[in-house]
C-alpha cells in the first residue's frame, strides 16, 4: 500500500523540473502570441484608432456627391419663362475599358465576335445610332486617346432620355457627367434684354451670366451647390442608419420682370422690319406704363441665344440702355414744359418765326419754312421749330434749364439691372460751349439713352412726377417666398398742370397740322413728339447720319402707356415721323388692344397753333 | 454618506439600546413561500424569453429599415425618371407657346393678326377702327383738319462742324 503511493509519486517527481520547464514554454509561447495580439490591437485602437476609421468610412462612403443647384428662372409679369435651365448630360468613355469591349449587349444576347465588332468598333456601332454620330468619329476620338488616358468626351449636351437608352446599352467604361442647358423661349426677342451665359472668366466649366440680366443679377441667380456622402454597400445602396452628411443645394431666385413677353416680342418684329426697311445701324423700342414699369425693351439687332455663331459683340447689348444718343426735337418736352412751369410762356404765346435766328455765332434755322410764320407755343411743338423753341427757352436762364433737365431723369442712369448703361452727356451750364447754350433747348448737344427719354414723356403721362424706371418686379426664392422690388422713387418735375397742357400740346403733334400724322391711332388721342437728330459718330469723332424717333402716349386724355422708337442711322428715310411713327403706331394699337385700354372719350386738344 | 441617513443609523441603534431587556422577542415561525411565485415561469426562462423577443423584434425593425431603404431608392429613382418627364415635356411646350413659334404656326394656317377690336362706349357710341382703305376717320376722329396739304416734309438742314470734336456735344444742327 505504502509501495503504490510511493511508486505513483516517483514518475511525478522525476518529471516535474521536465514538466514545468515544457509549461512554462507553453505560456511563454501564449503569452509572447497574446502580447503580439494585444501589442496589435493597442496599436490598432490607440494610436492610429482615428486614421484607419477616417479610411475605412471613406471606402464605405465613397466620392462626395455634388448637389448641383438649378440656376433661377427668369419670368415676365406674367409669369411666362423668358429664361430656365434644363438638365442635360455629357457623355465620357473609359478607352482602356472600352478597348477590351466584348460583352453582349442587353438587346442582342449572343456572344460577341470579330466579325460582329468587339473593341472600340464594337462600342462605337452600338453607341452611334444614339448619340446620333458617324461610328467611325467615335472610334477615331477613342483611338486618339493615350495609352492611360481614361477620360474621353463622347458628346454633349444629351437629353436625360438618351443617356437612359445608352444606360440600357450597359456599356462598361461609359459614364455621364450632368451638365446643364439654359433655355431661352422667346429667343432673339429677348435676348438682349434676358443676356445669354457665357464660360466663366476663372476657367472652371461652369457657364455664368455674359449679358443682360443673367450678367447684372448673375448672383441672384445662380443658386449654392451642396453636396451628401453616405455609406454604401458595394452596389451604392445606402446603408440605413449609417453615418451620413449632407449639404443641400439652394438654387437660384426666379426673377420676375415685369416685361410683357408678348409686347416684347411685337416690338422686336417690328424694329427688325423697320432696321430692315431703312437700311438702320440699329432699332431701339421701350414701351412702359406711366409708372415707369417696363413693358418692353427690345432692341436690334439682337443675337440668337441657341445659335450664337458669329454674332458680334455690339448685338449682345440692349442698345436702350447701352447707347447714347442726342435726342433732338423730343427734348424739346422738357425746354416746353420748363417754360411753362416757370411761368414765362402759356400754350397760347405769340412767336414769330423768322427764316433765320442769329444767337452766339450760329444762324439756326428751322428744318422747312413756316407756312405760317406767326405761331403759338403750341404751334411750336406741332411744327417742331427750333427757332420757336429757342425763342421759348432763351427766357430762362441756362441753369434753369439744366435743372429742368436734371428733374427728368437726364445724365443720371436709370438704375435698371442692365449691364453697361450709359448715363448720357448732359453738360453744365457753365461748361457749355459756343452755341451749346441754344442746342440743348432742341436736343443736341446733350445725348441720353432710350430709356430716360421715354421716361420723360412718362413723367408728363403720369402728371408731372416722375417714378424710376422699374424692370425688376420682384423674385421668389426657392421656398417660395416672393420678396418685391424696392418701390421705385418718385420726383415731381413739373405740377400736373404743366403736364396737362403739355399733353394737349403734343397732341397738334399728331394732328395733320403735325410732324407724325403718321402716327394717328383711330379711337384714340395721341400724345406724342417727333426727333430727328444729327447723330453723333464715334468713328469718325463727327456727326454722320440721323437720328430718328418718335416718342409718345396713349390716350392722350388718359395715358396708359408710353411707346420709345429710336431708328439709328436710317438710310432711306431718316425723319422721326416717317422711319419710327409707324412703328409707333403699330406697336401702340397692338398695346392698346392687347391691355384692353378704352379708346378716348374726351374731345381732342385744339389749341390755336397760330395767331 | 448623507446626514439624514447617518442620523437614521444612530437613532435605531439608540432605540435599541434602550429597549428593556426583559421585553421578549415574538417567537419566530416558519413563513410559507408565497404560492404565486411557483406557479409563475422559471427567472431563467423568462429572461431568455425577454431576449429573444427582444433580439426578435431588432431584426424585424432592421429589416423594416432595409426594405425602407430600398423602397426610398427606387422611388428616388422613379422622382427622377418623372422630372425628366416633366422637363421633356416643359420644354416641348415652351418651344412651341414662344410667340415666334405661335406666329409661324398661325401663318402657315393661313390666319392674320386681328385687325383693331371695335369698342362700344358706355355712352352707347361704337369705336370703329380705321379700315386699312383710305377712309374718313371714325366715330370719335378729331376735329377736321385745318390744312389739307400735308406739311412738307421737315428736312434737317446741313449738318454744321460739331463744336468740340471728340465730344458728341456743341452741335449746332436744325433738326425738325
Amino acid at each position: 500500500m505504502a509501495q503504490a503511493p510511493a511508486r505513483r509519486r516517483a514518475p511525478q517527481a522525476a518529471a516535474g523540473p521536465r514538466a514545468d520547464r515544457r509549461l512554462r514554454a507553453w505560456v511563454l509561447a501564449v503569452l509572447i502570441v497574446l502580447s503580439l495580439f494585444g501589442g496589435r490591437l493597442v496599436q490598432l485602437q490607440g494610436m492610429d484608432a482615428s486614421e484607419l476609421a477616417a479610411v475605412a468610412l471613406q471606402t464605405r462612403q465613397g466620392q462626395q456627391l455634388t448637389l448641383h443647384a438649378d440656376r433661377g428662372d427668369i419670368v415676365d409679369a406674367n409669369g411666362v419663362l423668358l429664361a430656365t435651365s434644363v438638365e442635360r448630360r455629357d457623355v465620357v468613355a473609359d478607352p482602356t475599358v472600352l478597348r477590351d469591349f466584348n460583352k453582349r449587349s442587353a438587346t442582342d444576347p449572343r456572344p460577341r465576335t470579330k466579325e460582329r465588332g468587339v473593341g472600340f468598333e464594337g462600342a462605337a456601332a452600338l453607341l452611334a445610332p444614339v448619340l446620333g454620330a458617324d461610328p467611325a468619329v467615335l472610334v477615331e476620338k477613342l483611338a486618339a486617346a493615350g495609352e492611360k488616358d481614361r477620360y474621353e468626351v463622347l458628346a454633349k449636351g444629351l437629353t436625360p432620355e438618351a443617356w437612359r437608352e445608352i444606360q440600357a446599352l450597359r456599356i462598361p467604361g461609359i459614364a455621364s457627367e450632368r451638365s446643364s442647358l439654359r433655355v431661352y423661349p422667346t429667343g432673339p426677342a429677348a435676348s438682349t434684354l434676358v443676356g445669354v451665359l457665357g464660360p466663366s472668366p476663372d476657367g472652371t466649366s461652369e457657364l455664368v451670366g455674359a449679358s443682360g440680366l443673367e450678367l447684372k443679377l448673375d448672383d441672384r441667380l445662380r443658386g449654392v451647390d451642396g453636396f451628401e456622402r453616405y455609406e454604401r454597400t458595394p452596389q451604392g445602396q445606402q446603408i440605413p442608419l449609417g453615418v451620413s452628411e449632407r449639404q443641400p443645394e439652394v438654387d437660384g431666385d426666379t426673377l420676375h420682370l415685369t416685361i410683357d413677353r408678348d409686347l416684347q416680342w411685337k416690338a422686336q418684329q417690328a424694329l427688325r422690319g423697320v432696321r430692315e426697311q431703312t437700311q438702320a445701324q440699329s432699332a431701339t423700342a421701350v414701351i412702359m406704363d406711366k409708372q415707369g414699369k417696363i413693358l418692353a425693351l427690345a432692341s436690334d439687332p439682337s443675337v440668337d441665344p441657341t445659335n450664337r455663331a458669329g454674332a458680334s459683340g455690339t448685338s449682345f447689348n440692349n442698345t436702350a440702355v447701352t447707347e447714347p444718343f442726342e435726342p433732338g426735337s423730343t427734348a424739346k418736352v422738357v425746354t416746353l414744359a420748363a417754360g411753362l412751369e416757370e411761368g414765362v410762356v402759356d400754350p397760347a404765346s405769340r412767336f414769330t418765326i423768322e427764316a433765320r435766328l442769329k444767337r452766339s455765332t450760329k444762324e439756326f434755322k428751322d428744318s422747312h419754312v413756316a407756312k405760317n410764320p406767326q405761331m403759338t407755343l403750341a404751334g411750336v411743338i406741332a411744327q417742331s421749330s427750333n427757332i420757336g423753341t429757342i425763342l421759348a427757352g432763351e427766357r430762362m436762364s441756362a441753369e434753369t434749364l439744366h435743372e429742368y433737365q436734371r428733374k427728368f431723369g437726364f445724365g443720371e442712369k436709370t438704375g435698371l439691372p442692365l449691364p453697361g448703361e450709359t448715363r448720357g452727356i448732359v453738360a453744365e451750364p457753365d461748361d457749355y460751349s459756343g452755341t451749346q447754350r441754344y442746342t440743348v433747348m432742341f436736343g443736341q448737344g446733350l445725348s441720353v439713352n432710350a430709356v430716360q427719354a421715354a421716361s420723360v414723356f412718362a413723367t408728363i403721362a403720369n402728371d408731372g412726377v416722375r417714378v424710376q424706371p422699374q424692370l425688376l418686379q420682384g423674385w421668389t426664392t426657392p421656398r417660395g417666398g416672393y420678396t418685391p422690388a424696392p418701390p421705385p422713387e418718385e420726383s415731381r418735375a413739373v405740377s400736373a398742370a404743366t403736364a396737362r397742357t403739355m399733353r394737349d400740346m403734343l397732341q397738334a403733334v399728331v394732328s395733320e397740322e403735325g410732324t407724325a400724322a403718321m402716327a394717328q391711332i383711330p379711337g384714340y388721342l395721341v400724345a406724342g413728339k417727333t426727333g430727328t437728330a444729327q447723330r453723333y459718330n464715334d468713328e469718325c469723332r463727327c456727326y454722320s447720319g440721323y437720328t430718328a424717333s418718335f416718342i409718345g402716349m396713349a390716350p392722350a386724355d388718359d395715358p396708359q402707356l408710353v411707346v420709345a422708337v429710336i431708328v439709328q442711322d436710317p438710310k432711306t428715310t431718316y425723319y422721326g415721323g416717317s422711319a419710327a411713327g409707324p412703328v409707333f403706331k403699330e406697336l401702340m394699337t397692338y398695346a392698346l388692344a392687347q391691355r384692353k385700354i378704352p379708346p378716348s372719350t374726351a374731345a381732342p386738344a385744339t389749341l390755336p397753333l397760330y395767331w | 454618506m448623507s446626514q439624514p441617513l447617518i442620523a437614521a443609523r444612530n437613532a435605531s441603534v439608540r432605540a435599541f439600546r434602550h429597549r428593556p431587556l426583559h421585553d421578549a422577542r415574538p417567537a419566530l415561525r416558519v413563513v410559507a413561500p408565497p404560492a404565486a411565485l411557483a406557479a409563475r415561469l422559471p427567472l431563467p426562462l423568462t429572461c431568455v424569453l425577454l431576449l429573444t423577443a427582444g433580439l426578435l423584434a431588432l431584426l424585424m425593425m432592421n429589416i423594416a429599415i432595409a426594405r425602407d431603404a430600398f423602397t426610398l431608392s427606387e422611388l428616388e429613382r422613379e422622382a427622377t425618371l418623372l422630372a425628366e418627364q416633366q422637363q421633356a415635356v416643359d420644354e416641348g411646350i415652351a418651344a412651341k407657346a414662344a410667340p415666334q413659334a405661335l406666329h409661324e404656326q398661325a401663318t402657315r394656317l393661313g390666319m392674320v393678326p386681328a385687325p383693331a377690336p371695335t369698342h362700344l362706349a358706355r355712352d352707347g357710341r361704337v369705336v370703329v377702327p380705321l379700315p386699312v382703305v383710305e377712309e374718313p376717320e371714325p366715330v370719335v376722329a378729331e376735329e377736321s383738319p385745318v390744312a389739307e396739304e400735308p406739311l412738307a416734309a421737315d428736312e434737317p438742314a446741313a449738318a454744321e462742324d460739331p463744336a468740340g470734336a471728340g465730344e458728341p456735344v456743341g452741335a449746332e444742327a436744325a433738326p425738325q
